[in-house]
């Protein structure tokens, strides 16, 4: 089952990746590597989140996500 | 995921659950709670109403275990006592004797979980030979039955819900009736049920969504012994639905499965609401937190400990 999610979250990472930052190929890393990166990193905090604090809102675990995420995609995209 | 959006066709059963005892382990989807969690509401209950000892009858069964397991775990903690201990292997139906040692110390409460025949038989003779259970059931003791392993089959059965959703009920009703009037199983008499079947056809009145679940339940498919070695006869078996009719939706068990997956993807596809409008990055990321709070919050019974307040619908 985790196998079938983290599929469908690579997925919707990967489709949203190209539509932001086109198909081209990426200078600091593969694509894929950046898909499954963000997905781990996603799946390891939702892990944090349940088996730690569920008092943290939906909202404050994904700012958490966004803050340690999006500067790294931002980099790698060259997106400033 | 509101009543309205849970009655329509496809009804998101998937959620994200860490019990790392079943399913792959780190994580699970389904939509149950922990035998942690069973365990302690069970004896909270228990508790609650002056109960000191436990004498276990359960037959032997990977689910059974977890959950005996952590009902003793739950049970010393709260400083109750299991002063009896029966395991018995499937189709066991004689338990004149075990009754008997059994109600020779004097238990307060019996925790009994099996499939059938074995919990018919068990709860006619539950009540029979010892006093101490006639004096429970007469002075009205009941301890919320179900609890039962709703494990790890918490998937399965949605997916033979959305094979034979016309027959009522959905997984999540049945969790969510955890903290509602318990399940009776009639040979029980109210003392305690666990894992009921429904094997008595229409002798049984009228039952609720979550009663005819929980029968459906405990037919169940075991997802931990392997997903690969399931084969579509079994799902078939289970569901009562006809070959030809798992394959006018259906062509292989995998179709089934991503079924039961797509109303999560147009969850987590859907944009959260409240999402500022300057561009983000990772638009998955609060629906799907937000889902699993939600499912959180619906599978527990209230009062327990997870589920942020704020949980806002998928």
């Amino acid at each position: 089952m985790l196998r079938q999610v983290e599929e469908l979250l690579a997925d919707i990472v990967r489709a949203e990746l190209t539509t932001l930052f086109g198909g081209h190929p990426w200078a600091q890393a593969p694509r894929e590597a950046v898909v499954r990166y963000v997905v781990g990193a996603y799946l390891s905090l939702l892990n944090w989140w349940l088996t730690t604090n569920l008092a943290t809102s939906p909202e404050d675990v994904d700012r958490i996500f966004q803050t340690l995420v999006s500067p790294g995609i931002r980099a790698v995209t060259h997106d400033t | 995921v509101g009543r309205a959006h849970r009655h329509a066709a496809k009804v998101p059963q998937i959620c994200v659950c860490s019990i790392a005892t079943i399913g792959d382990g780190q994580y699970n989807f389904t939509n149950i709670p922990l035998a942690a969690d069973e365990a302690e509401a069970w004896v909270a209950e228990a508790k609650s109403r002056g109960l000191k000892t436990i004498a276990i009858l359960a037959q032997q069964y990977p689910s059974i275990d977890g959950h005996v397991n952590a009902l003793k775990a739950a049970a010393e903690g709260a400083g109750m006592k299991v002063v009896y201990e029966y395991r018995f292997p499937a189709g066991t139906t004689a338990f004149l004797s075990s009754m008997k040692a059994a109600g020779a110390k004097k238990p307060d409460v019996y925790f009994v979980s099996a499939d059938e025949p074995s919990l018919t038989d068990l709860g006619k003779q539950i009540l029979a030979p010892t006093e101490s259970s006639r004096a429970a059931a007469d002075g009205g003791i009941r301890v919320p039955c179900h609890l039962a392993p709703l494990s790890l089959d918490g998937q399965f059965s949605s997916v033979l819900d959305i094979m034979s959703r016309n027959r009522g009920g959905c997984i999540r009703q049945a969790v969510a009736s955890n903290d509602q009037a318990p399940t009776r199983h009639p040979e029980l008499n109210g003392l305690i049920c666990f894992e009921e079947k429904n094997d008595d056809g229409g002798t049984r009145p009228a039952q609720s969504a979550h009663q005819t679940v929980a029968a459906k339940r405990s037919d169940r498919i075991d997802v931990r012994k392997d997903y690969r070695a399931i084969t579509v006869q079994d799902i078939i078996d289970r569901a009562d639905v006809g070959r030809s009719t798992f394959y006018s939706h259906y062509t292989r068990k995998d179709e089934l499965l991503r079924d039961n997956f797509a109303p999560l993807r147009s969850i987590i596809e859907r944009p959260a609401p409240s999402e500022p409008t300057r561009r983000r990055l990772m638009r998955f990321s609060l629906p799907l937190f937000r889902h699993v709070s939600e499912q959180q919050r619906l599978a527990r019974p209230a009062g327990q400990r997870w589920g942020p307040s704020d949980a806002a619908p998928g």
